[in-house]
């Protein structure tokens, strides 16, 4: 049954795969892992990161082709208990 | 209902434990639901705010009723009140489960006629639990994952506590295995939920 999974990611799945693939860079991110990681195309990749920033578990450093991403506390907390609770969810057989 | 004499007293402070198990599992979801806004997580939370409230009325309503004799028909009512808590609550979480697998409801045709046909709460609580037991064990199937079979474990015992519960005019004895298997059902669901709730 898990298999049956939507072939759409929900809103929230999204962003926590793309402050996953944050994660993962630890602070240094560019946005081509990112899209690469987070399997995003440019302008969603776009959309999904100002999102994040204007809730403030993301932040952006450096200007134009060297821009980075890193999470900020709230972000990385976000990570946590969003993993916590897929985990809860997936126990019980349930797709987030 | 049908207790051996020595079991009374330890039913319900075994619901009441179980009913604990149930508000920290309907928390845990209601938490999860606040943060990802999943539906199928306000079921899980509602269908165990349910248990929950049926276990511990239950088994708070058999104290007094161990002091006070004659207060069979509140006992009466309280049971009455678990058993439909029970079922709406794990009809609840079956429908959750339908509503993630809807390609799927070919193979629960058969169990729905079996419901159709029993009418007796207990008998349908059983299928209704034994059917979450055979979804999550194909879920464990899958993942492959401890919590995942933890989860299994926990509606299997239910299940089986269910099964029990429908024998005591037989013989006695199977009260007392249906509490002890409800609460080892419930506590295998805490376990999964310590599990969780510790991982960083």
């Amino acid at each position: 049954m898990t298999e049956k999974t939507s072939k759409y990611r929900s809103q929230i799945r999204i962003y926590a795969d793309i402050l996953h693939a944050i994660g993962e860079e630890r602070g240094n991110a560019k946005p081509t892992h990112i899209l690469y990681r987070a399997n995003l195309s440019h302008d969603r990749l776009v959309k999904y990161l100002t999102q994040l920033k204007d809730q403030s578990l993301i932040e952006e450093t450096g200007a134009s082709d060297k821009t980075t991403y890193s999470l900020t506390d709230r972000g990385i907390e976000f990570l946590k208990e969003f993993r916590k609770v897929s985990q809860f969810a997936e126990a019980f057989g349930f797709v987030l | 209902m049908q207790a051996p004499q020595w079991f009374i007293g330890f039913d319900s402070l075994m619901l009441i434990v179980d009913a604990a198990i149930a508000f920290a599992i309907s928390y845990y979801a209601l938490k999860g639901y606040r943060l990802v806004k999943e539906r199928t997580l306000f079921f899980l939370h509602f269908s165990f705010v349910l248990l929950g409230v049926g276990l511990l009325v239950d088994g708070v309503v058999t104290i007094p009723v161990l002091a006070f004799r004659g207060l069979s028909p509140i006992m009466t009512a309280s049971y009455l009140m678990r058993i439909t808590a029970e079922t709406i609550a794990y009809g609840l979480l079956l429908f959750a489960y339908l509503r993630q697998t809807r390609s799927s409801m070919v193979e629960t045709a058969p169990l729905a006629l079996v419901l159709e046909y029993h009418p007796l709460f207990e008998i349908v609580v059983f299928f209704l639990v034994a059917y979450l037991a055979a979804q999550t064990a194909m879920n464990y199937s899958v993942r492959k994952e401890r919590n995942s079979l933890l989860v299994f474990i926990g509606f299997a015992l239910l299940s089986v506590s269910h099964m029990f519960f429908i024998l005591p005019p037989i013989l006695r004895l199977f009260f007392v295995m249906a509490h002890v298997s409800q609460l080892l059902g419930f506590v295998a669901l805490l376990a999964m939920l310590v599990r969780v709730a510790r991982t960083r």
